[in-house]
């Protein structure tokens, strides 16, 4: 499966189980967030520790489930390095935060 | 890869999934050279960024039209990628706009940040040290050089 949910408490968790998450990989994400969008709970965490590579592609389909969700806290776990450093170029970790865990996007002060 | 002259040329066709085919031929290739892994990783979304353009804006995201990849280590070595399409060409506003302009800041409270037009272009900008564009006899080309160094 490209994609995992798990609800959490208040939290929903999509794990990403894909190592390259781009122009293939997004139209499914996408597809996988209408699925689930009414659902969602109050956080929205996206595991991306499978990930290795991200386009930007992968990053407008993020960006896509921040719009789409827009009264749902997102953030991004255990990004790997080209993750966080496309993030981090793009600026879009000022929007996105990422958590090296799971439990530390979930604690109270993330 | 053509031993002799150390190049690597390959013709494909476009598709969503090229990109992938292109950064699996061309990335052991880079590794080959001995290129330092952060260079190979940046260059790859570059590569990858450059390919889904020709699918997406040269052919309009129709499959089977022919693209060529061509890669090498320039004598003072430079990293050199270039990408040939043979579709609609990219206009000089495209590639003004892209120089003129960086990545917007994102503000939470103003959508209009968040989904950023052409940043597939400006990523390619910012992680290679040259980028040019030239369209000749109907074959347009995307060349970027890196520092190898």
């Amino acid at each position: 499966m490209q994609f995992d949910i798990i609800e959490k408490g208040q939290y929903t968790i999509v794990q990403v189980n894909e190592g390259r998450f781009d122009a293939k990989l997004a139209p499914a994400f996408r597809e996988q967030l209408e699925q689930i969008k009414g659902n969602v709970r109050t956080h929205l965490v996206l595991d991306l520790g499978e990930v290795r590579f991200m386009d930007s592609s992968g990053l407008g389909a993020v960006m896509g489930a921040y719009k789409m969700l827009r009264n749902t806290k997102i953030s991004i776990v255990n990004p790997q390095k080209p993750v966080t450093d496309l993030l981090k170029l793009t600026r879009m970790d000022k929007l996105i935060l990422s958590h090296p865990t799971i439990e530390d996007a979930l604690a109270p002060t993330a | 890869m053509d031993v002799s002259t150390g190049t690597f040329h390959k013709q494909y066709l476009s598709s969503l999934e090229a990109s992938r085919e292109v950064a699996e031929d061309i990335v052991p290739y880079w590794n080959s050279l001995g290129l330092d892994e952060s260079i190979v990783g940046q260059m790859e979304l570059c590569l990858v960024e450059v390919v889904n353009n020709v699918f997406e804006h040269a052919y309009g995201n129709r499959d089977g039209d022919k693209f060529e990849a061509t890669s090498y280590l320039s004598s003072a070595n430079v990293l050199i990628v270039e990408i040939s399409d043979f579709g609609q060409s990219m206009s000089n506003d495209v590639l003004e706009d892209l120089l003129s302009t960086d990545f917007v800041e994102p503000v939470a409270d103003d959508p209009e940040t968040w989904l950023q037009s052409r940043r597939g272009l400006k990523i390619i900008q910012q992680l290679s040290d040259k980028l040019e564009y030239f369209s000749h006899q109907n074959r347009n080309t995307l060349r970027l050089e890196r520092s190898a160094s």
